[in-house]
Order: structure tokens, then sequence, then C-alpha cells
């Protein structure tokens, strides 16, 4: 029961096959067609310039099947028909034996007899969309090389990647992993693992299989998530081409990573699966509700957009993290004196003291010599053998300048001794804070001044950089 | 108001085709109804309603129509899943696969019946023969749904059938029905204005409540 009343409130993110083809798919008509046939698809991409495996030959009907030399094939090649449906009816060819015979993925041995039986069943419009049957050109196309990034997570067949684009912008995507139940095809309904993808990173987040979240690849110890995406960036442009191109208003775009050539246009889906939502742990309604009002946007602005709507939670994590500066250990520091003249000195940043300071002889030539005479005059000696009574007195009589910001005692060697604090505006790259410092004499330290924890909140430290060579003294 | 479907029968039109004709557009918006809200994928509008009338023809008799037809979808089922595993390394044209099994069914049938009458039952002689033409011939909606779709969704859709279509027979077998579908023939309008909503709705599937169930919010 909390199962159903959990997804009744998650309801109003999922989108259902419904309200898809209510909505949606009405933005595709008369361009179903164009999706379904393959070889009008690969026309429209070649002549846009757009990456799709290379085509060797085209049956059209049996009259080509006769005249058509099987032995001009390359010994690596698909056969899939043009109006194939979720992936039935291909078969790929891995190689060519001293026989004549070609090995298939399921590993079996097949002549060219054999080959015509399948373009036959083809052109019976065995594989065809819909109840009723049509006849359907067969394709051979060039075989794609698996990406090394893929390598051990897919079984036999190559993965692709699902992007749903909906007004020009990609909302979705999913990486599909073909499993030994799926055959080797990468189709989530066949039993293909469906992954989940990060939109700014192309990162893998969650997995299913069987519409059952898991972890891991079956039967291996590899997780999931986390896999990266190769040409993610080109893959979002090549998505959003896809759609200006196609004209096709609520688009699925698989696309396959070739190891040399990078990613290519399999296929042009006109109603793409729901699945996608599961594999991604997430709705697909929020996400084209957020996009609906965007107008015309240009290939670099979809892919900003996809980027900044669609990124998970880790990436803003990121984002908070790159709000902030990153200095390495030792860093230039610049002042702007009282007189207006800017200063710059090396300082050492250490995480290991709470507050900061800075050579007394710096702040005079920053023009605090009235509080470092000031301070001098009082303390003159070690006030640890004073009482308390006394102490505060010394104290007191500290704060009553008014450029001393605050006053602390500290044990030293020689016994307890006072400082005092004083604010000056300083710049580190670009950065500019208010530094609070201790003014104490470092005449005898490498660094004048010495930036600790309290000033260090706007900062990330990267222990590797190199600190830029403003000198130390 | 003017009865139109009792002014027919007294004209002579036979009442069971009128009732079929008035019963149609329910069975149509059954079949639609579970498409859509419940999220049954039956192998479509026509392979359903005939499943439910061919078992109408069979008998008028709920118990009776199942006690005859199920044996026979189920025969008709067996025959394409067999077979088809079967011929499976036979390289033969896809239609010329269908052709046979439909052949082998139809002779399968033969044989049924002739050991049914040797075991003295002879209920099968008095059917209809249009009906059994008619479920012997699903041996290809289920075949071509296995091609496509996978072994997995399209026993899935052969079980989700039956249901709808014994669902959509039940309903046509109810006394209820015929009493009040010839009485009140305008109640017709009923399942026309049905199909209609169903057309407009928009929300989850019953199916997909449970398919997306998992799905967790990422905020």
């Amino acid at each position: 029961m909390t199962n159903l009343t959990l997804s009744i409130r998650n309801s109003s993110e999922i989108l259902g096959i419904n309200e898809r083809n209510y909505r949606y798919l009405r933005l595709n008509k008369g361009l179903k067609s164009l999706a379904d046939n393959k070889l009008l698809t690969k026309k429209l991409l070649k002549s846009n310039d757009i990456p799709t495996p290379e085509v060797y030959g085209v049956i059209k009907n049996r009259r080509d099947l006769e005249n058509f030399d099987f032995d001009s094939l390359p010994n690596s090649f698909v056969l899939k028909p043009s109006r194939g449906v979720k992936g039935a009816g291909i078969t790929i060819y891995y190689n060519r034996l001293k026989d004549g015979r070609w090995i298939t993925a399921s590993r079996e041995k097949h002549e060219i007899s054999d080959l015509k039986t399948q373009v036959q069943n083809i052109l019976d419009g065995q594989y065809s969309l819909g109840i009723r049957m049509r006849s359907s050109a067969a394709i051979f196309e060039e075989r794609v090389k698996m990406h090394p990034s893929f390598k051990h997570y897919s079984y036999r067949g190559i993965p692709d990647i699902r992007v749903i684009v909906y007004r020009k912008v990609p909302v979705m995507a999913m990486l599909r992993l073909p499993t030994e139940e799926s055959g080797g095809k990468a189709n989530i309904n066949r039993g293909a693992l469906g992954v989940g993808i990060d939109m700014a990173r192309g990162v893998t987040t969650d997995a299913i299989k069987n519409n059952r979240l898991i972890e891991s690849v079956p039967n291996k110890r590899l997780a999931l998530s986390g896999i990266k995406v190769p040409y993610w960036t080109k893959i979002l442009r090549i998505a959003h081409q896809c759609q200006v191109v196609s004209g096709i208003g609520y688009l699925g775009v698989d696309i396959i990573i070739d190891k040399e050539k990078g990613p290519m246009v399999v296929e042009l889906n006109a109603r793409p699966g729901l699945g996608i939502q599961a594999a991604n742990q997430d709705g697909l309604k929020d996400r084209l509700e957020k996009v609906r009002k965007v107008k015309s946007v240009t290939e670099s602005k979809a892919v900003r957009l996809t980027k900044d709507l669609f990124g998970g939670e880790i990436d803003e994590e990121l984002e908070n993290i790159t709000g902030r500066e990153l200095i390495g250990l030792t860093e230039k520091i610049c002042f702007m004196g009282k007189n207006m003249k800017e200063i710059c000195v090396a300082c050492k940043i250490d995480t290991g003291a709470d507050s900061s300071s800075i050579d007394k002889r710096l702040a005079v030539k920053l023009g605090y010599e009235d509080v470092v005479n000031y301070y001098e005059k009082i303390i003159h000696a070690s006030v640890a053998d004073k009482q308390k009574e006394e102490r505060r007195a010394y104290k007191n009589l500290l704060y009553k300048h008014k450029e001393v910001v605050k006053v602390t005692h500290i044990k030293t060697a020689a016994g307890l001794d006072y400082r005092v604090k004083i604010e000056l505006p300083a710049k580190i790259n670009d950065k500019e804070f208010l530094l609070r410092a201790s003014i104490s004499n470092r005449s005898k330290l490498n660094y004048p001044v010495l930036l600790g924890k309290n000033d260090l909140k706007g900062f990330l430290i990267d222990t590797t950089k190199r600190g830029s060579n403003a000198e130390k003294k | 108001m003017f009865n139109f479907a009792q002014n027919l029968i007294n004209q002579g039109v036979s009442e069971e085709l009128v009732y079929l004709l008035l019963m149609l557009p329910f069975g149509a918006f059954i079949v639609s109804f579970f498409r859509y809200y419940i999220g049954l994928k039956t192998f479509g509008m026509y392979e359903t309603i005939m499943i439910a009338f061919a078992f109408y023809f069979i008998s008028p008799n709920f118990v009776t129509g199942l006690k005859f037809g199920l044996p026979l979808i189920i025969l008709a089922w067996l025959v394409s899943e067999l077979f088809r595993r079967g011929l499976r390394g036979v390289r033969l044209h896809y239609v010329s696969k269908i052709s046979l099994k439909i052949s082998i069914a139809a002779l399968l049938m033969i044989m049924a019946l002739w050991v049914l009458s040797y075991f003295g039952q002879n209920g099968y002689f008095t059917v209809d023969p249009l009906p059994i033409i008619i479920i012997l011939a699903l041996v290809e909606s289920v075949t071509l749904f296995k091609v496509k779709f996978g072994d997995l969704r399209a026993n899935l859709s052969s079980l989700e059938t039956l249901v709808v279509s014994t669902l959509t027979y039940g309903v046509l077998t109810l006394p209820v029905s015929k009493e009040y579908i010839i009485l009140y023939p305008y109640l017709v309008i009923l399942p026309i204005l049905g199909s209609i909503l169903i057309g407009r709705f928009s929300g989850l599937r019953l199916s997909e409540y449970i398919r997306f169930k998992n799905v967790k919010r990422n905020d």
C-alpha cells in the first residue's frame, strides 16, 4: 500500500504512455515515416553532415536481391530492415571464414543462401512496424566498433545512448548495455540494461534491468554508476542537430560510439519508450515542462540549457566548489596601503593555524604605523607575571585604539603575551577579502604574511599547485 | 422513446444480430478501457473482440463457451509456441511458416475431434465451425507478436488478450445485458461517450503505477 501511495505522489512527474501519445507524439505527425525508415533517415543525416554508419548496400525488392553481389560485402557488417521495430530483425556479422561463410553475433555460420533468406524475410515485412505486414528494404551497414569505455560492460553487442530531445533541448539520456538475455541487442524491452546519465557531466547514475534497479553488471562486479560516457558534449550537440534537421518534435536519438570515429547516429525514434525514466530514477514530465517555453535555441545554448537544467545533485556540489578560488600552499597576496600604494608579497597558507599574522614592518609600510607603535608602547615587556586585574587593564587599554579589532593573548616560550589584530583589505589572484591579521615580528621567517583557517573560507587549497613567484621577502 | 431495437426484431431481424451489433460498442469500449486505464496490451481490437464473439458463438452460456473455447485457444497457442521452437532452425519464408503452423493446428484439431469422439465426448460436433477457424487462425497473431516484441511480451499479451476477451465474453453472456440492451437500446450511447472520455485520458495507466513504483524523487 505504501508503494502505491508513493507512486501516486510521484505520478505527477512520470510521463505515461497515454500522455506521451496524446500530448507529445502529435508533434511528430507526418514525420513518423521518416524516423521509421532508416534509409530516409540516413540520407537526411548524411546531407546535414551528421555522422552515421556507412551503408554498403540496399535491397529494396526481389529483383535487387537477385542482382545483389553478396561477395562485395566486407567481412563484417550489419544486416537490418529499413523499417525495423525495437531492434527486431537485426543480424550482426562479425567476420567471414575462409569457406565464405559469415559468423553472426550469436556464433551461427551463415552462407550466402542464409543471408538471402534473411533478406527475404525482411522484404516480406516480418519485422516491420505495426500489426499488418509491410514490406521493408534490407540494409547492409557498417559494423560499429566498440569504444573501449564500454568494453567490459557490454555483452557482445554495441551499447548505444538514447537521448530524448524536445524543443531542441536534450532532456534525458540513457546508456543501453546489451546483455546475454537481450541477445547482444541494446533493447531494454529484451533485457538490456538501461543506465541513467547525468546530463551535466555525462556520467551514469542509476541502472535498471527488466525494470528493476540493479547496481552492477550481471555476473560481474562492475558498478554501473559512474561510467563516463566519452564525447558527452558532442553527443548532446548531435542530438540537438538531429531534431533541427528532422523536425521531429518529440524525438529519441540513438547514438553509438565508434572506437575511431566517435559518436554516430544509428536511428531516430519518433516514439521513444518511457523506460528511460526508471533508468534515470526521474520523471520526464517535469523536464519537458521546463523546456516547453523555450523558443529557438542555438546548438551551444541547447547544450548549456541541458547541462544547467538537468544536471544532478552532485553537480550542484561542484557548483558550490567552483565558486571558490583555487590556491596553492604559497600565494602572492596584495595589500592596498593607506597611501593607495599596492604592495604585493608572498604569503604562506597554513591550515594548521587558526588566525593569520602579518609582519610588523609590512604593517608599518602599509600605513599602520600608528597602531604598531601604540601596541609596542604598551606591551614593552612580558605580561606573564602580571596579576589578572592588571592584565585586563592592559587589554582594555589596547582596545582603545580604533584600529585594533581584537586582542588575543598567546602563550609563547617566554610566557603569556598579547597580540593585537587589525583588519586590512587584501587580494589573492582576483579575489578580494578583508584580512584580519595579528601584528607580529616575522623578520626571521620566510614569509611576511601567514594565512590561517579563519581567513581561508573563500578558498580551496590544492597542495600540488605551484605558488606564484612573488619574492619571499 | 422509440425502441428501434424492438422494432427491428418485430420486423423479422434476428434478435441475436440486433443484440450483438448493439453489444459491439461495449466490447470495443472494454478493450480500450483495459488498454488505456489498466494497461493490458492485447493483440489488438480485432483479435480480442473476435475471441469474445467466437466464444459467444460456441455457446451463449459462459461456462459452456469457456469449456469448449479455452482448449481451442490453448491448442492454437501451443502450436504457435512449439512449432516456433521446432521450426527455428528450418529456414523457410515467414508466411510459409505461418501457413505451416495453421495447417498443423487444423490437423491437430481433426485428431482431437477424432479422439474426443472415440471417448464419446460429442460436444464439439455441435459447435459452429466458424469460431473454431477464427481461433485457430490466431496462430498468426501470436507468431507476429513473438517476432516483433519477443517471447515475454508476446506471452504476456496472449494472456492479457485472453483475460480481456473472456471478460468481454462474460459481459455478452450476462442475462441483464440482453434484457436491458433490447429494452433500452439507447444505452449504446454510454460506451460511445466512454470511448471519447478514454480517448482524452492522459494520466498514468495502472500498469505504469506498478512499473514506475520504484522511481524515487530526485529533488
